[in-house]
């Protein structure tokens, strides 16, 4: 529990950091060229770390389902969709919708076990929690978004 | 209604994505993970780049060059998604990163870090973070 807590913390402040370089990059550089660089850099990084941490085995390729190594694209099709969410519909509306959606289909994931993840029953505490915390996450957008209606036009948002 | 549609599959994707990238893990490990993730979707973004050219030339050079970094983040970002997701499941793993996230996000603004323009903060945004860390706090001991 403890390890799983830390690492989805840090992965969410990472994301926040990322994108405000990202954001104030894609407004110098281009928002594409800006993506490109960011993979490029990434692509770097992780073969570094690759060969720093090792580990892992590529006989396991041979088992995995296909599908399974497209995530890279899907992270593509995220950058692409939140950028012309926002552009169709405000930062606002756009934010809420996509923390409705994601946050709908993980729970989907976890009570069907789609995706041959194991499934992960809730109880009803935790229903709550998870209730609790998301009113929370719409009030305080709420009260951001309304204060900075005319700014970003950019990828500000989640990506 | 077009719109909608697009920030739908936006968060399907996002949730997608942890989905995929953790099943990778669990056969080859985090480190050749992230890498496939970053060589495909690399291969992703020329096929787009390909197509619109948006860079701005000499744009770049504006930037210091630590905004170039932001591709490192995002080893980081897989790593550990991909192990949260292994470790918590799908629900937990994208909330608790969730709540991060926007924190994290407030705290920027707040602070004007990065060169973000400095923003004060209401009662509102106080209320809305109490009630994420009660939500917090509700799971974890539910």
């Amino acid at each position: 529990m403890g390890l799983g807590m830390f690492c989805a913390i840090v992965a969410g402040m990472m994301i926040s950091l990322q994108t405000v370089l990202n954001a104030r990059m894609s407004h110098a550089f281009g928002a594409w060229a800006t993506t490109t660089l960011v993979f490029f850099v990434g692509l770097l990084g992780s073969l570094l770390a690759l060969i720093f941490f090792r580990g892992g085995t590529l006989a396991g390729l041979a088992e995995v389902e296909p599908l399974y190594l497209f995530g890279g694209f899907v992270g593509v099709g995220v950058v692409f969709c939140v950028m012309r969410g926002i552009q169709l519909l405000g930062p606002s509306i756009a934010i809420s919708v996509v923390l409705i959606s994601q946050l709908s289909f993980a729970l989907c994931v976890d009570v069907f076990g789609w995706f041959g993840l194991p499934k992960v029953e809730l109880s009803f505490g935790q229903i709550i929690g998870l209730a609790v915390m998301l009113s929370g996450i719409f009030v305080l957008k709420r009260y951001q978004v309304a204060e900075d209606v005319e700014e970003t036009k950019d990828m500000k948002a989640i990506s | 209604m077009q719109g909608i549609v697009f920030a739908l599959f936006s968060g399907l994707f996002i949730a997608l994505q942890g989905i995929f990238n953790a099943r990778l893990g669990d056969a080859v490990g985090p480190w050749i993970s992230v890498t496939i993730v970053h060589f495909v979707g690399l291969i992703g973004c020329l096929l787009i780049y390909g197509f619109v050219r948006d860079r701005k030339i000499g744009g770049f050079r504006t930037l210091p060059l630590i905004y170039a970094s932001g591709g490192l983040l995002g080893v980081l970002v897989v790593v550990t998604e991909l192990t949260s997701i292994q470790l918590l499941g799908m629900t937990w793993a994208m909330s608790l990163l969730l709540v991060a996230q926007i924190l994290c996000a407030f705290v920027i603004d707040l602070n004007g870090w990065f060169g973000v323009i400095k923003k004060s903060s209401n009662t509102g945004q106080w209320v809305g973070v109490g009630l994420m860390l009660t939500g917090v706090l509700i799971f974890s001991f539910a």
